[in-house]
């Protein structure tokens, strides 16, 4: 099971980093687990797009993101990738 | 005035309940180029649990002079309340309202709208969420509501030119669902909705081609291990489908790939990675896109054997896709049972460098003062300030 898993994983590493082709617009997500729902990135977007999930923690809606990058530099936990 | 009252009311209200209490005053200084700008802040939180509802409240006011393209608004009020209640061991509901206020004259135009060309200023926004928790057996079952009503106005007249009607506020809706069933011990399974609806009481702007709907669904699988090559191994993967007029065709069928390794190298040493990859596939295209790679890598080291509050946290985060690259290190030590210190750096190639040192001072174990100063270099333009420093005077107050 554990073999089956690395390799798995090693799979999806490569094939998510070589085999993919690049987009020309940047996506900017929230890591949640480095959140801790300050809301300091929700106070500069120039866009309305982020807001809070039902666990608390702020959410980028691609709806509305125009990828500015003003979020980015907001975070105090580099949460934003 | 009026926030004074009610914090006075608030604290006298609950001194013989569980209560905690925490309160911050910031001044900040700003300098971009030419101009030089103060601005403050004050937060306030408190919690109170009266059997099995805990009440959460927060007030955050901030003023700033004029001066920079940045924040949204220089006098913005906000408010935060949150309610949980515990129904049952197993179940609970939360409901949470979120008010937004800002002042008229002195907000920035900004706002989805502007893409039609008039820029709009939001005046207040009020978000109410309501989300069910329960759990049975091997399931568990997360449902929410959501509503999210933004008040706006124009920053610039131009609609009588054109001759349109004009918007007084947008509202978004979100319906939300989870569902997880544990297959072992260590793998589950799990199923999400979310749908959005969008409204604007300017009709123009519900045309079906520029609506901000969207509704996503997925499911995926979860793995968890507690001794996994000697550590703690967690790795998730999840399929999400995502519709909107407003995404492009590559951002419709996604995966996501979460993983974190947590492992102990000695008592006083212990460090964890993270690695989160999305990347989505386009079916006209026939196509795969990498929308994200991000590498986490944290250390913390225990300073003194016999107290952990003592420690030195250190690590990176690197996002291949964004370009954006953060080292961070924290300290924290206590000096004696009363004062602690502690610094912190952290640093953002090519946009910023943040270096934060308080001194902690505990009365006792019910109060606490705290002084902090953080000091901001950007070296970027997306940061509207070169300098900007930052002074927290704070105390913490426990009640029980
Ligand atoms: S990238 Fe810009 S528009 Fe998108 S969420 Fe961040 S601040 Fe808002
Ligand atoms: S600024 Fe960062 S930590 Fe704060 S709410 Fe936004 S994503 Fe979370």
């Amino acid at each position: 099971m554990k073999n089956i898993m690395v390799l798995l994983l090693l799979f999806l590493l490569l094939f998510s980093l070589f085999a993919c082709k690049k987009p020309t617009d940047k996506e900017y997500n929230v890591d949640k687990s480095s959140c801790n729902s300050c809301g300091e990135c929700i106070s500069v977007c120039p866009k309305d797009a982020i807001e809070y999930n039902l666990e608390g923690k702020a959410v980028i809606d691609q709806s509305k993101c125009v990828s500015c990058g003003e979020c980015i530099a907001a975070c105090p936990q580099g949460a934003i990738y | 005035m009026k926030k004074l009252i009610i914090i006075s009311l608030f604290i006298f209200s609950s001194l013989c309940l569980n209560a905690y209490y925490w309160n911050q005053t910031r001044i900040s200084f700003y300098k971009s180029h030419d101009t030089e700008v103060y601005g403050g802040e004050n937060n306030f939180m408190s919690e109170l649990i009266i059997d099995k509802l805990n009440f959460r409240f927060q007030m955050n006011s901030l003023v700033s002079e004029e001066g920079f393209d940045d924040p949204n608004s220089y006098v913005t009020n906000e408010i935060r309340s949150l309610s949980t209640y515990q129904l049952a061991e197993n179940s609970k509901f939360i409901l949470g309202y979120n008010l937004d206020y800002y002042d008229y004259d002195k907000t920035q135009s900004s706002f989805i709208y502007d893409w039609i060309n008039q820029p709009v200023q939001p005046l207040v926004k009020n978000y109410l969420y309501l989300i069910s928790k329960n759990e049975w057996d091997n399931f568990t079952l997360l449902a929410g509501l959501r509503g999210r009503a933004t008040g706006i106005d124009y920053k610039f007249d131009i609609s009588d030119a054109i001759n349109t009607a004009q918007a007084e506020h947008y509202d978004e809706f979100y319906k939300d669902l989870a569902l997880a069933y544990k297959l072992t011990n260590n793998v589950a399974i799990y199923a999400t909705f979310e749908n959005k609806t969008f409204y604007s009481s300017n009709a123009d702007f519900n045309d079906p081609g520029r609506d901000y709907d969207y509704t996503h669904y997925g499911g995926g699988v979860n793995f968890t291990s507690k001794n996994f090559l000697g550590g703690k191994f967690s790795e998730d993967f999840q399929y999400l489908r995502k519709d909107s007029k407003q995404y492009a065709d590559y951002q419709r069928h996604n995966f996501i790939n979460k993983l974190r390794y947590n492992y102990i190298m000695t008592p006083a040493l212990s460090s964890f990675v993270s690695y989160i990859s999305k990347f989505s596939y386009d079916d006209k295209e026939k196509e795969f896109y990498r929308l994200a790679n991000m590498v986490r890598v944290q250390a913390r080291y225990n300073l003194l054997n016999y107290n952990y509050q003592a420690f030195l946290i250190a690590g990176t985060s690197l996002s291949l896709e964004n370009l954006n690259r953060i080292y961070f290190a924290y300290v924290n030590y206590p000096i004696n049972k009363s004062f602690a210190i502690s610094l912190e750096d952290r640093y953002s190639h090519n946009v910023y460098n943040t270096i934060i040192a308080s001194l902690d001072y505990r009365l006792n174990s019910n109060f606490m003062f705290y002084i902090e100063n953080s000091n901001s270099q950007s070296f970027s333009n997306i940061n509207i300030y070169d300098f900007k420093n930052t002074l927290t005077i704070g105390t913490r107050m426990l009640f029980r």
